[in-house]
């Protein structure tokens, strides 16, 4: 692993652990800043979108300041897309200290095995003259070599869509119950009450529990089952900023015919970044930046405006 | 075949398998997403628990139920400790909503709660009129009821609702306890009984109404709310 990747992740794993120490520290010394459920000072906070679509719903009312709050955080997203996710979310910082793999390993995507020989070729492809490959290789060899994508079936909208539904009928924020984020926030306060007031409660077994299950026996909860991701994504189609851009003009498939497609083997999302064929669409990047990081010849960056040039359809 | 594919555009690639994986498999999956939630939600209001004594402005518990999304600001904020977490044993709905526990603290209608509260689980409410429970005295705990002698929860009650009784036992003016939980936070019995094992309160605040689920309205035993007066 590079430097530069080891940097990116513990900048994320940093990101995640400040926002949940902070806002433990608020839960220790009794200063209302809340969780992320909702979290803020006083009158100013975000809250969870999907718990305010969920309580919305059940209680059949727009609920007047948190719609601002909603708007606020659809207004973010589309800035910025699914920051959230790549870090602030605990989920991943869970996952590192359960799995010891901040992100979702990438098995939609089976690179074949001469593709994985000719991947390490094509690292090695800087010493190769320019002409290589281009001219001499055949589309029909392209397509032959280009890996198997293993068909994935994502809930996460699904889930969404039953999640909302289920508040409407049951009239009460029904994901709320298992959410992993609001969950990891409920095991740190039965810390506080096992240590801070001496009650030991199931709380302590039951909700790091259900996180272990969505972890480790869901598996891959941020990429196929996460309805409030699957919201974040919706909303971020129309994010224009930070997106992640190949320059055609240094990657190696482009300019030198090599079969590298290291970026789309790192995104935890299995999103291609250049020609779309991914199970993953662009509006799921959690700006990781895994593939810009991996990618061998640093081809990939995430500029704050876009180029028309670079983008990818 | 892959050959003319390719041949063919990547577009219409993309767009074939895109298509083809959202027709079948959406179906399958919203299937499986909307038994999963609605399993969980038809559980939670099946095995909806004892009613809980909510914070002030909370007292409509369904009302307060739709719209708590349990993040923990009023709990966070409440300068006395009075209000706690309820823990997965009070209702797989109820968990982690807030509770009142008076052996931290009580309440002092300072409305900082309401104030925090992003969802208005917790309404703005009338200091005078406001009920967030009422005290019950617990006659085979309670010192004065046992062996005479203690009047600290009638001295205490900022509300002047608990008066003594011809032996000069405690009795709740249900008219005037507003639950406040001073009574509760003051009251010594569980002190001075611990040698004998006691460890609950000679007074205690119950929630007012009861508005449990299916399963615990079918269960509950007929019986009027409270009885409590001698």
């Amino acid at each position: 692993m590079n430097e530069r990747k080891r940097r990116v992740r513990r900048l994320r794993l940093l990101s995640m652990t400040a926002v949940l120490g902070v806002l433990t520290a608020g839960m220790i010394f009794g200063l209302g800043t809340g969780t992320l459920s909702a979290a803020g000072i006083k009158k100013i906070y975000l809250a969870c979108p999907l718990g305010y679509l969920s309580t919305a719903l059940a209680s059949r009312d727009i609920l007047f300041p948190l719609v601002i709050c909603f708007l606020v955080v659809v207004g973010i997203t589309i800035l910025v897309g699914r920051i959230f996710c790549g870090w602030v979310c605990p989920v991943p910082l869970l996952r590192k200290v359960v799995k010891n793999k901040i992100d979702e390993p990438n098995d939609a995507f089976i690179p074949r095995e001469h593709l994985q020989q000719e991947g390490k070729h094509a690292r090695g492809i800087d010493k190769v003259t320019d002409k290589a490959a281009k001219e001499e290789s055949d589309p029909s060899d392209i397509i032959q070599n280009i890996s198997e994508t293993k068909k994935q079936t994502k809930y996460g909208i699904p889930v969404l869509i039953a999640a909302l539904a289920s508040s409407a009928v049951f009239r009460f924020p029904v994901f709320c119950l298992i959410c992993p984020v609001g969950l990891t926030f409920a095991t740190i306060f039965a810390l506080i009450r096992l240590f801070g007031f001496k009650d030991p409660t199931l709380d302590l077994i039951i909700f790091p529990a259900i996180i272990l299950i969505e972890l480790l026996v869901l598996r891959k909860w941020c990429s196929k089952i996460c309805p409030l991701g699957a919201l974040l994504s919706l909303i971020s189609r129309f994010n224009r900023r930070l997106v992640p851009t190949v320059n055609r003009s240094i990657c190696l498939e482009e300019k030198r015919g090599a079969h590298c497609q290291v970026c789309r083997r790192a995104c935890p999302f299995d999103i291609d970044l250049k020609d779309g064929r991914g199970t993953g669409h662009i509006s799921e990047c959690i700006k990781c930046k895994e593939c810009s990081t991996s990618c061998p010849v640093n081809a990939i960056t995430f500029p704050w405006k876009k180029n028309k040039t670079n983008q990818v359809s | 075949m892959e050959k003319k594919n390719y041949f063919q555009s990547k577009e219409e690639i993309k767009e074939k398998s895109l298509r083809e994986m959202s027709r079948r498999t959406f179906l399958k999956s919203t299937g499986i997403a909307f038994i999963a939630m609605f399993a969980l939600g038809g559980a939670g209001v099946l095995a909806k628990g004892k009613p809980l004594l909510r914070p002030p402005g909370g007292q409509n518990e369904d009302e307060f139920l739709a719209r708590c999304i349990r993040c923990g600001r009023c709990r966070s904020i409440c300068h006395t400790s009075a209000i706690t977490a309820a823990k997965i044993t009070d209702g797989i709905v109820e968990a982690r909503t807030p509770t009142m526990n008076y052996s931290h603290g009580y309440c002092d209608f300072c409305k900082e709660c309401v104030e925090v509260c992003p969802t208005g689980a917790l309404k703005e409410f009338d200091t005078d009129s406001v009920k967030i429970g009422t005290a019950v005295v617990q006659k085979d705990i309670c010192l004065a009821w046992v062996k005479g002698g203690c009047t600290i929860c009638s001295q205490k009650c900022p509300f002047d609702a608990i008066r003594l009784d011809e032996n000069r036992r405690p009795v709740v003016d249900e008219e005037k306890c507003n639950g406040c939980g001073v009574c509760e936070y003051e009251c010594a019995a569980f002190v001075l009984r611990s040698y004998v094992g006691g460890k609950n309160r000679g007074i205690v605040v119950r929630p007012s109404s009861s508005t449990g689920g299916i399963l615990a309205r079918l269960l509950a035993p007929v019986s009027g709310p409270g009885g409590n007066q001698g």
